[in-house]
């Protein structure tokens, strides 16, 4: 099989706080087209592994590659040789964090502005459709603040989608959400994973994975102790 | 119960009885004011911090004369009359030149010194050899005339010679003589008796042409000690004829024969003139408000060129410190431990006085912006830190991970979140900064409080009318700015107009 088969590629990664080991020798594969959903008890390792993976924090030990790209242990979180790689990949946070002195569609443009200089009125126009593609167009000039929690989050994965990238990372992405937003998040992201994104979402909706998953992995004690093909 | 009345008794005596014992403690001491700050030949402390000068031994052998016994009170010398008006003196002899205007506030005794002009420049400065050198020539600059602040010397330059010469007022007169040595300024003006004491220290200065526009020295006292005033005109009198003041002067080096026309004044004191000039001319309260504006101009100049240069400067030093590597951290936040924990006015003093000395020489108003700039971003770096660290970690995860490098993501995403959480506190110190220009006066530029300083000497009983349009130019400039702030943030905020 070659690399460039997979989307991610994680060995044996270690990642210590202090006395205790977050992640004890975790592994991954995760392919192109995939949708991989990683579930597990609370504080058992998950977020840490995905912000592994975009280099937001530095494991240990171990090796990571992502589309075809090692990330290196022990780079910090602000590295520019980061920087490339993370233009092809996207990461939704549970804290949604979108720019809180931007509106919405400001913060879905600033990645196609910002990071790829295109021109701005073509990055309104795509921002706009990305927008309207979540359900939000009619509040593209709101601030954050005056969003919902799934509005929020919406907006977010807008942004993220911005930039076209090959790999979405979600962490948690309904987890502060209340039951009506958390389904309004649920369709887009199960809406994306039929188009064909390549995703690796940590949940705790498990109806999610029941609808959109191809694969799931169970994380454990830093560990992923179980992968399969989602039914 | 007779052990309580006792002590009520006691009591109550003491309260009434302390008035009076404080009256007889003030008639057994003459308490008159002087200040020290170079105060050389008047007052001032000797190699072995003993207190001398001619105006010391005055006092002593004036009290002496009066049954008194003579208390030095120190106080700021332009402060000295609103010292004998709280009653903390019974008289300023301190240098104090007569002028009708003061004579009208604080009657004065008859004179003790008769002192004139001086002008002193550089030996080696072929440009200046006499009073005429100083008009303004056609072609050439003007040249640069420093004096202490106040004094009798920056009335008569300003008078003399007005747009003629650039006048510079300065608050001592060791860093003002050091300065034409330096050749920041080409001459200064003083009273003969400070120059005849400081000049010996500075050898490449000379006094130049006769000495021009005599005055008087005189003692000020309280319009209600009238029998006080009446006491300390016989004792000079007195030290005139039997030859104590000459005595006391030659000590000093200060006896010339002019003193000897003391004398004619003993009966004939104050001159006529007196009446004419204490009624201030009918245009004079136009021409306060213009030069006051005129001083508020230059203050808003110093705050508004120095505020952003300290903003910018402050903004980088917060980035650098919070973000940059170590070696570039930690020299930064030895800047900011510097400047805060020295103040501002030494810092003023190094630029303008000490930077010269290796070849960096910035002119008055410029040394003022830079001063400001470079003391206020130490606070604004402190301001901007604050803010950075407000701004949520989430916001800089956020923008890294759509792949803007590092510092992309401080300009695009942080910085802008931390300006807006950093107005109110900013803006406060913009407020803060236009009341510290006044600072800038030690360097001779002339703002606001310099010019109400300037004004109350010349004009002391117009203080109240000073005192107010000084304030209220103060609020107009700066209540503006803490409206414009308002609406600014809540642009930012965008909330409704």
């Amino acid at each position: 099989m070659s690399a460039s088969e997979f989307a991610i590629e994680v060995r044996g990664l270690v990642k210590r706080r202090g006395e205790r080991r977050v992640l004890d020798g975790a592994s991954l594969a995760v392919r192109r087209g995939e949708v991989a959903v990683l579930i597990g008890p609370s504080g058992g390792g998950k977020s840490t592994l995905l912000r592994c993976i975009n280099g937001l924090e530095s494991a240990d030990e171990g090796e990571i590659r992502v589309l075809g790209e090692r990330v290196p242990c022990g780079l910090a979180h602000d590295a520019p040789q980061l920087v490339p790689l993370r233009r092809r990949v996207g990461m939704v946070f549970q804290q949604f964090h979108l720019f809180a002195h931007l509106s919405a569609l400001e913060n879905v443009m600033s990645g196609p502005l910002w990071v790829r200089g295109e021109p701005r009125e073509t990055a309104r126009e795509q921002a706009l459709a990305l927008l309207r593609r979540v359900g939000l167009e009619a509040r593209a000039g709101a601030r954050p603040r005056e969003l919902s929690g799934g509005e929020q989050q919406r907006v977010a994965i807008a942004r993220a989608l911005a930039l076209r990238p090959e790999l979405l990372l979600f962490d948690e992405p309904t987890s502060a959400l209340d039951p009506t937003s958390s389904r309004e998040v649920l369709a887009v992201m199960e809406e994306l994973a039929r188009a064909g994104q390549t995703m690796l979402v940590v949940t705790h909706a498990m109806e999610f994975a029941r609808a959109a998953a191809t694969t799931l992995h169970v994380l454990e004690a830093g560990r992923v102790v179980e992968s399969r093909a989602a039914l | 119960m007779s052990r309580l009345a006792a002590l009520a008794l006691a009591l109550l005596s003491s309260v009434l009885l302390a008035p009076v014992l404080c009256s007889a403690r003030a008639q057994e001491t003459l308490r008159w004011g002087a200040d020290l700050n170079g105060g050389g030949p008047y007052v001032y402390e000797d190699e072995r911090g003993e207190l001398t000068g001619f105006e010391w031994d005055l006092a002593q052998w004036l009290a002496a004369g009066l049954e008194r016994r003579a208390e030095h009170v120190y106080g700021q010398w332009d402060k000295l009359p609103q010292l004998l008006d709280r009653g903390d003196i019974d008289i300023v002899l301190n240098g104090y030149e007569w002028s009708a205007e003061r004579e009208a506030q604080w009657p004065s005794s008859v004179p003790y010194y008769v002192y004139r002009q001086q002008l002193i420049a550089r030996a080696d400065d072929a440009s200046i050899r006499d009073w005429p050198d100083l008009d303004a020539r056609a072609g050439a600059a003007k040249k640069r005339v420093g004096v202490l602040g106040g004094s009798a010397a920056e009335r008569y330059a300003s008078e003399r010679w007005g747009d003629a010469i650039e006048l510079l007022a300065y608050d001592g007169v060791t860093n003002t003589l050091e300065l034409v040595r330096q050749r920041q300024l080409d001459a200064t003006v003083q009273d003969t008796p400070i120059a005849s004491h400081y000049l010996p220290q500075f050898p490449e200065l000379h006094s130049l042409g006769e000495p021009q526009a005599p005055g008087w020295y005189v003692i000020y006292t309280r319009r209600a000690d009238a029998p006080l005033r009446a006491r300390i005109d016989a004792r000079i009198a007195e030290g005139l004829r039997d030859g104590t003041l000459r005595s006391i002067y030659a000590r000093y080096g200060l006896w010339n024969d002019e003193q000897a026309e003391l004398a004619k004044y003993e009966h004939a004191w104050p001159p006529a003139s007196a009446a004419n000039g204490a009624a201030p001319a009918p245009d004079d309260g136009p021409r306060f408000w213009s030069l006051l504006g005129r001083a508020a101009l230059t203050t808003i100049a110093l705050a508004c060129l120095s505020m952003p240069i300290a903003i910018a400067l402050g903004i980088a030093v917060a980035v650098g410190r919070a973000y940059g590597p170590r070696f570039v951290a930690w020299p930064l936040s030895g800047y900011v431990e510097l400047l805060r924990g020295t103040p501002l006015l030494l810092q003023l003093y190094v630029i303008y006085y000490l930077l010269p000395a290796v070849g960096l020489r910035i002119p008055e108003f410029w040394a003022g912006v830079l001063g400001l700039s470079i003391n206020y971003s130490a606070y604004e770096a402190e301001n901007y830190r604050a803010g950075l660290g407000a701004v949520p970690r989430g916001q800089l995860e956020a923008a890294l991970a759509l792949g803007m490098g590092k510092y992309r993501a401080l300009r695009r995403v942080v910085l802008p979140q931390a300006l807006r959480i950093v107005i109110p506190p900013v803006t406060n110190d913009f407020v803060a900064l236009f009341k510290d220009t006044s600072v800038c006066s030690v360097i001779a530029v002339v703002e606001l409080t310099g010019m109400y300083n300037r004004l109350y000497n010349n004009h002391p009983g117009r203080v109240l009318e000073l005192g107010l349009a000084t304030a209220v130019l103060y609020f107009g400039m700066s209540y503006p700015v803490s409206l414009l702030a308002r609406r600014y943030e809540r642009r930012l905020e965008g909330q409704p107009r």
